[in-house]
């Protein structure tokens, strides 16, 4: 039965999540561009990611591209799983 | 910050939360493409344009127009791609490139292989190499398209019915347009590519 993650759960976070998710394994996206894309401010977004690195499902890697500093950011293998498990759980609430 | 929801959801608020993933998973994609589709396609539709209404005018430049405007297409094809990385690094863009790369190579080697080297210096030899020339056209220009039927076939829909509308009227220009096929090309396709990178543009936000 799967279970609901109590991280992924914030309405944030899952959306955080599921941007990073709906990449193709192993690509990255921009910091500034997910905020943009979820409407979250610096701030929101860095702190929601915090939890999330610390919970091993997000990987932060700062970096420079055409000599500007960036923050890409990919969801790891263990996000994925849990949030793959977070959602079935979700869809066995609505079968319910 | 908001406040964190239960871990208790009911039916409604799985459905809602449901619905966000959705909705962000979509956007994400569109997001992605965007960035990277939308100026191609309105690249290729401008050198689609040009290349055509030359040929239709004055076929002669062709001898070395396609050229200077395949290298132009390149060029912004791999800037496209590069001003593009700092907002996703693909873990697969370079097969994208690589693909492209080779459906070309193989394109341009079945044309050299079966059309004729001279190219026509008078009037008259044009006038009987044309038909082969709209041949070899309409096959070029049907080439791209293909990758983007088979494309769509992974990456969203939009790009199947986009290959399948832009190859449907080169056939149909190819049949019922002779006189003025090449014009036909740089409306039909060239306008189809421009109009479909506008419209991704504005809406796959």
């Amino acid at each position: 039965m799967p279970e609901l993650d109590k991280i992924i759960h914030s309405p944030a976070r899952l959306r955080i999540m599921a941007a990073l998710v709906g990449l193709e394994t192993g690509s990255e996206l921009d910091f500034t561009t997910l905020g943009k894309m979820l409407a979250l401010t610096d701030g929101n977004l860095g702190a929601h990611l915090q939890t999330l690195e610390e919970a091993g499902y997000v990987k932060v890697e700062k970096t420079f591209v055409a000599r500007k500093p960036r923050t890409f950011l990919r969801a790891t293998a263990r996000g994925r799983g849990r949030f793959e498990e977070h959602v079935e759980a979700l869809r066995e609430i609505c079968r319910v | 910050m908001n406040k964190e929801p239960t871990l208790t959801p009911t039916p409604d608020e799985a459905r809602a939360a449901l619905a966000q993933v959705d909705q962000v998973l979509a956007q994400t994609r569109h997001a992605i493409r965007q960035g990277i589709s939308a100026p191609l396609l309105m690249l290729w539709g401008c050198i689609w344009i040009v290349a055509d209404v030359t040929t239709q005018f004055d076929h002669q430049a062709m001898n070395w127009l396609w050229s200077v405007l395949d290298l132009v297409g390149i060029v912004g094809w791999v800037w496209i791609f590069r001003s593009h990385r700092h907002r996703v690094k693909s873990s697969r863009g370079w097969r994208y490139g690589a693909f492209w790369g080779i459906l070309f190579f193989y394109a341009i080697l079945w044309m050299n292989l079966l059309v004729p080297a001279d190219w026509p210096k008078t009037n008259q030899e044009w006038i009987a190499f044309e038909p082969e020339f709209r041949r070899m056209t309409a096959y070029m220009h049907t080439v791209p398209m293909f990758a983007y039927v088979v494309g769509g076939l992974w990456l969203d829909p939009f790009f199947i019915w986009l290959g399948a509308v832009v190859t449907a009227l080169i056939v149909i220009g190819f049949c019922f347009v002779h006189e003025y096929f090449y014009l036909w090309l740089a409306v039909s396709g060239g306008g189809a590519l421009v109009v479909s990178g506008v419209f991704i543009k504005k809406f796959w936000k």
